[in-house]
């Protein structure tokens, strides 16, 4: 071959070589290029974690794994894939990657986990890259940032429900404002089964609203705990956790003398509620029955309640008539038995069965006539016992919030 | 254009808040009642009235007590007086009769009645209780000028068999009362 036909086939061959790798290359044009695969970095991570070149301080939670989701970014610059992994399976994808850009890597801290966790970036080129994740085990439930603590005193089964205004019940009854509202409860070191009911005003434009179960309405989260003395229930603004179905049985007839006696030309009647209808709510927890009734001069909306841990309650709101009507009777709830008073709350005795009452003195005879009430009364909240073993609402001793700060800075 | 300026109106809208302020006052009641001149026969024997108050709703409540013989026909001709308060003539009438109580369930109460002995001249000037249940619960409007007192009167009629020194029954009679302009 001439010299002149090696010049030419070299002119010609070769930039139809480099044209064909160009095109046929996994990478394109990527294959000529030089400088790093790739580049990780600290992606979009709560406050509370503390970022130190490729080295994050994270948390873990006793309760669940911790998410931080888009924690880390890796920086493609070639038309490739990563694998990934970690030394504590804090990262759930193996590999990462595809055409040239940003990739989010989300990182799950699991659970209880405590101490020094390498997340590994590499690739079959010999490329290379690791994050530090620095881990501190921690008492709080992941992914929130505050809680509330709640100080109770009291003793036995308590039903705490949380409204999303931050009120705090128990028992139905409303105890205290508490500056954090969320589903997740912690205590004694547990994580609780909750459940979510909404509540409805039955008429508008009250103060205080007068409140019922509904199917739409104001969410309140609730839960049971048991309690012995003094201890802390922690709430967090956090999604509910799972609930499994729990067995509950159908609430309880609400079994007692409800009514006034009237005047009438023929003589005395009692003026008895006459249901209207009544809405069964199952909640994870609880079966609730609501039933509005009426009578002559009242109505009367109630609900009852069953619970899983052997008590159970009801809510009794009336709404008078004005009248000028006098009565010797006002039985706004008799089970049976004498009525007595214990502190700031009234209780039956039946049979077994203890039934406390917070609101409104419950059984009245009036010697001489006394008026009967008019307009809304307070509500009456009951708790039934038939286990002798509840000690009546718990005093709430201090509420405050706490929030979360990165452990090291 | 034409549907989102009917949009437009329908949510538009001016309001106006005119504030005003309400003071809760009191004042006497058109009619103060007294005890009727009977109440000083026998130092109250056969009828008597007192008032209580009653915490729970407020209410000041007159009570009259009057007395039957068993097998006697008794008139009580001055029970009760009704006095206009007012410096304006006050209509007034019983306007409801209900039995509240009865302790026994014999029907010792033959016949009761309430009437306006003075002034006269309503039509029907009388409420009625027959066998211990009203069967005439209203009278008609007398018109009490200015100072002008109401005496209200009872009549009663108790059976033979009923027995001494006990409450037999409480009724509640309203007393309506309508000042005039």
């Amino acid at each position: 071959m001439q010299r002149e036909q090696v010049i030419r086939t070299l002119l010609f061959f070769l930039p139809t070589l480099v044209f064909i790798i160009a095109l046929t290359a996994p990478g394109g044009d990527y294959a000529f290029r030089t400088g790093p695969l790739a580049e990780v970095a600290a992606g979009q991570l709560p406050y509370y974690v503390y970022v130190s070149n490729k080295t994050l301080h994270l948390y873990s939670s006793p309760y669940a794994p911790w998410p931080y989701p888009k924690a880390l970014e890796i920086k493609l610059f070639y038309p490739t894939t990563v694998s990934v992994s970690s030394t504590c399976g804090a990262v759930a994808a193996s590999s990462v990657g595809g055409d040239p850009g940003s990739y989010p890597v989300d990182v799950v801290v699991p659970p209880g986990f405590q101490g020094d966790c390498w997340v590994n970036f590499t690739h079959p080129s010999g490329w290379r890259d690791a994050v530090l994740l620095r881990v501190r085990l921690v008492d709080w439930y992941p992914g929130a940032t505050e809680r509330a603590v709640v100080t109770l005193n009291g003793s036995g089964w308590q039903f705490v429900q949380v409204g999303q205004d931050g009120t705090m019940y128990i028992w139905e009854r409303p105890m205290a404002r508490i500056p954090v509202a969320g589903c997740v409860f912690v205590y004694n070191k547990s994580v609780l089964l909750t459940e979510t009911q909404r509540y409805r005003e039955v008429a508008p434009n009250l103060i205080p609203p007068a409140v019922a179960p509904s199917s739409s309405g104001s969410v309140r989260y609730g839960a049971f705990i048991k309690l012995e003395g003094v201890s802390q229930l922690y709430i967090y603004k956090a999604d509910c956790p799972t609930t499994p179905r729990l067995n509950i049985s159908r609430p309880p007839p609400l079994r007692a003398e409800i009514g006034v006696i009237l005047p009438t030309p023929t003589g005395p009647v009692f003026d008895a509620p006459v249901v209207d209808n009544t809405v069964i709510y199952t909640t994870g927890l609880r079966a609730i029955n609501y039933t509005e009734a009426s009578a002559r001069i009242y109505r009367l909306y109630v609900y009852t309640y069953n619970t899983p841990v052997g008590l159970w309650g009801a809510v009794l709101r009336f709404n008078f008539a004005l009248t000028a009507l006098l009565t010797v009777k006002i039985s706004l709830f008799r089970p049976g038995g004498e009525l007595q008073r214990g502190g700031d709350v009234w209780i039956y005795r039946v049979g077994n069965a203890t039934y406390w009452i917070y609101g409104p003195q419950p059984y009245r005879l009036c010697e001489p006539p006394c008026g009967v009430p008019a307009g809304w009364q307070e509500p009456l909240y009951v708790v039934v016992d038939p286990t002798g073993q509840w000690g009546g609402w718990p005093k709430i001793v201090a509420v405050r919030r706490e929030s979360l700060q990165p452990w090291r800075s | 254009m034409a549907v989102l300026l009917g949009a437009a109106a329908l949510f538009a809208a001016v309001s106006i808040i005119n504030v005003t302020y309400w003071y809760v006052n009191t004042t006497a009641p058109p009619v103060i009642k007294y005890v009727g001149d009977d109440t000083n026969v026998m130092n109250g024997t056969f009828v008597k009235a007192d008032w209580y108050y009653d915490s729970n709703t407020g209410l000041n409540i007159t009570r009259i007590y009057v007395t039957g013989v068993p097998g006697d026909i008794v008139n009580i001709t001055n029970a009760l007086r009704v006095c206009n308060n007012y410096d304006v003539p006050v209509n007034i009438k019983i306007s409801d009769v209900s039995l509240l109580q009865d302790y026994y369930p014999d029907i010792y109460i033959r016949y009761m009645a309430v009437r306006i002995v003075d002034p006269p001249g309503a039509a029907d000037n009388k409420v009625v209780i027959q066998d211990e249940a009203a069967v005439d619960t209203t009278t008609d409007y007398v018109t009490l000028a200015p100072g002008q007192c109401a005496i209200l009167g009872v009549d009663l009629v108790i059976d033979t068999n009923a027995p001494y020194y006990k409450t037999l029954a409480a009724y509640q009679i309203n007393i309506e009362k309508v000042p005039q302009s």
